[in-house]
């Protein structure tokens, strides 16, 4: 029989435990992440990440072949630099250059949001994939013919074939591979990440705005993702009309349900400084616009969040010209330069 | 003058060209020559085949419309048997119907179950399953435009149309219906047909008849009504009149 392991021994395993863990933490930063080991990254089943699959992503991400003039590709109104948001209001990026109804949203941390647009409308990435690929406003390819110009190009055959081992390109792939590369764009390296480990500082006036943000802001636009991937409706209008589509009505659009109406998707703020103008419309140009919003522009109506009511019945948020102030010194420290200029974001050729 | 024999490399190859012709002929006349389950769908109107962009229409409120694109999907065919208390789905069952012309449609299906049947069943639309996402291949491929551009999932039934009142220009008719809840399953006995039981046994080839009467569509329990209604995509309404009275099986084949 073999001896039982001595008290000694216990400690020295224990300590090595330990120790090992340390490195871990240490050195598997965020900053570090995801490498090339993609399970970290949430994905379906359907569609586990690889790298062939993100190359072929980041490809497609980039080429206007995929809209009906040969014009424009997602990076016309996704562009790495403003954090894949387009700097317009509403923008007229696509193939009619008839204005869009909604703002361009950044593309930020998508793997971990649990629906897409505005409204919550599309319910994975790879589903999301054909609305700006079809619609007539923004890239009004006929999906028939992008499959054949795929299909008799004998590079992207290949790459297809690499990714996915098929020897016939169909539109579900196309989504498949610009949804593996939107999973890997990922931003978690601001100031604000590094001072929580420890590696920096933040001026006193943005130490103060996060304390003010964390008793104002943070039960919906909630630390970490900072935003709660939910919907709510911040007093923006008093009024929802279905002049358009049904594009002002919020998330009643998708859910049909009047409790709804004027709720939309929380926003995240990670490199908000950068992703203006604001708002699913694009109606406010600054971030003090932004606050002067929260402080004396909430409106009034049945599906107002309660957050922005205080408790003498008044609506909005109580801020001072300071206070504002520290906040967004705060908010600036959610940008991640390495993020924005990250070179795996950027175009590519593969071959 | 041309002649067979200034030629002999040509002829040649002709003659082996022939004779593989004849070789691949001999050998499919062994095979099965078509699939085992052909489901033939007639389309009409006021008992009429319905023709796309041809003739106007009249509902039941006597207003003349035109229709210009009709498509729909069929799934799930399974098929039923009650004494034994089992039924048995078709794998991958998503049928896209595209109306075309008064010709009848063809579904082409293989691999059916083996046994007796006394209900035959299939869905109008895409089970919750399969509406969560389009990124998907075949009848599901959204290369086939039916899917929205701002709600995830698919178009059960689109009718496109054009409604003439009598004073003014014609107005579209946009009747794309979709939604989980709007998913219909029909299920048709079979002992009004010829066939009340249906035995269906390997190497045999079946024929199912089915009409599908769309000027129910616009009536059977619902009356729409075009002057106020033209357009929806999730209307619970038209999914019913869909599920009623539009679909019927005629008469059950087998070879
Ligand atoms: C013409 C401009 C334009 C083009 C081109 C474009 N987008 Fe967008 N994108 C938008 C707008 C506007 C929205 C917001 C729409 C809404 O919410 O209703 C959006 C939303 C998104 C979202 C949802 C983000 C979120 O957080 O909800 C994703 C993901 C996305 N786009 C990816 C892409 C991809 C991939 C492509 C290329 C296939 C692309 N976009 C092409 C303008 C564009
Ligand atoms: C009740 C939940 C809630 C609270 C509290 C809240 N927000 Fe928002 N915020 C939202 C929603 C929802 C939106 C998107 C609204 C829209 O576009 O219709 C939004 C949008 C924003 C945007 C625009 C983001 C973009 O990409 O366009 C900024 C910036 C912002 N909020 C900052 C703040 C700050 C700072 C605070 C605290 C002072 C705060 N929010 C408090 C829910 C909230």
């Amino acid at each position: 029989m073999r001896k039982p392991f001595s008290g000694k021994v216990i400690v020295r395993l224990f300590s090595a435990l330990i120790f090992s863990l340390i490195f871990y933490f240490f050195f598997f930063t965020p900053r570090d992440f995801p490498k090339e080991d993609w399970t970290a990254i949430p994905s379906p089943e359907r569609n586990p990440i690889t790298t062939p699959g993100v190359l072929l992503g980041r490809k497609l991400f980039f080429d206007p072949l995929l809209s009906a003039n040969g014009e424009v590709s997602c990076a016309s109104c996704h562009r790495q630099d403003l954090a894949f948001s387009d700097g317009q209001s509403l923008g007229r990026n696509g193939v009619s250059g008839n204005q869009l109804l909604r703002n361009a949203p950044v593309l930020v941390n998508l793997a971990w949001q649990p629906a897409f647009f505005w409204d919550g409308g599309a319910r994975d990435l790879e589903s999301q994939v054909f609305s700006p690929l079809t619609h007539a406003d923004e890239m009004g390819k006929d999906l028939k013919i992008l499959i054949a110009e795929l299909n008799s190009d004998g590079e992207y055959t290949k790459l297809f074939k690499k990714a996915f081992q098929i020897d016939s390109i169909s539109s579900a792939y196309v989504a498949r591979a610009l949804a593996q590369f939107e999973r890997t764009i990922i931003s978690f390296n601001s100031s604000y990440d590094q001072f929580l480990k420890g590696d920096t500082t933040l001026s006193d006036l943005a130490l103060k705005g996060l304390k003010l943000y964390r008793t104002k802001c943070n039960s919906c636009h909630t630390e970490g993702f900072f935003t709660d991937h939910s919907y709510h409706n911040n007093g923006l209008d008093s009024v929802f009309n279905d002049q358009y589509l049904g594009e002002k009505l919020g998330r009643f659009r998708i859910s049909r349900d009047s409790s709804d109406l004027g709720k939309y998707k929380t926003p995240s703020l990670r490199n908000i400084a950068f992703s203006g103008p604001y708002m699913h419309d694009g109606r406010f140009a600054t971030l003090e616009e932004v606050l002067e919003h929260y402080t004396t522009g909430v409106m009034k109506s049945k599906t107002l969040d309660s957050l922005l009511v205080q408790k003498d019945g008044r609506v909005g948020i109580a801020l001072s010209e300071k206070e504002k102030k520290a906040i967004i010194a705060f908010l600036e420290s959610l940008t991640d330069q390495s993020f924005l200029s990250n070179p795996s974001f950027g175009e590519i050729e593969v071959k | 003058m041309h002649s067979l024999f200034n030629c002999p490399k040509l002829s040649f190859r002709k003659l082996s060209l022939f004779s593989a012709l004849i070789f691949l002929f001999s050998c499919q006349s062994e095979k099965p020559t078509r699939e085992q389950l052909w489901i033939h769908i007639y389309h009409t109107i006021n008992n009429e085949p319905l023709l796309i962009n041809d003739m106007p229409y009249e509902n039941a409120l006597g207003q003349q419309y035109f229709v210009t694109d009709l498509k729909y999907y069929i799934s799930n065919l399974t098929f039923i048997d009650n004494e034994e208390q089992t039924e048995y789905t078709l794998n991958e069952s998503y049928h896209l119907v595209h109306v075309v012309g008064p010709e009848e449609y063809l579904i082409k299906l293989n691999d059916l179950p083996v046994g007796e049947f006394d209900q035959i069943r299939f869905s109008l639309g895409i089970d919750s399953l399969a509406n969560k996402n389009i990124d998907q291949l075949g009848a599901l491929d959204p290369a086939n435009e039916m899917i929205w551009d701002w709600e995830t999932g698919y178009k059960f039934l689109s009718f496109n149309g054009v409604y003439f009142p009598e004073q003014g220009d014609g107005k579209e008719l946009i009747f794309h219906v979709g939604k989980d809840e709007n998913y219909k399953e029909l299920v048709f006995n079979l002992d009004p047909l010829e066939v009340p039981v249906l035995r269906v046994e390997e190497e045999r080839y079946y024929d199912f008849y089915l009409s599908a009467h769309f000027d129910d569509l616009f009536k059977n329990p619902h009356t729409i009504n075009f002057r106020t209604f033209s357009n929806t995509h999730d209307d619970s309404q038209l999914m019913d009149n869909f599920s009623h009275g539009v679909f019927t099986l005629d008469k059950i084949e087998i070879r």
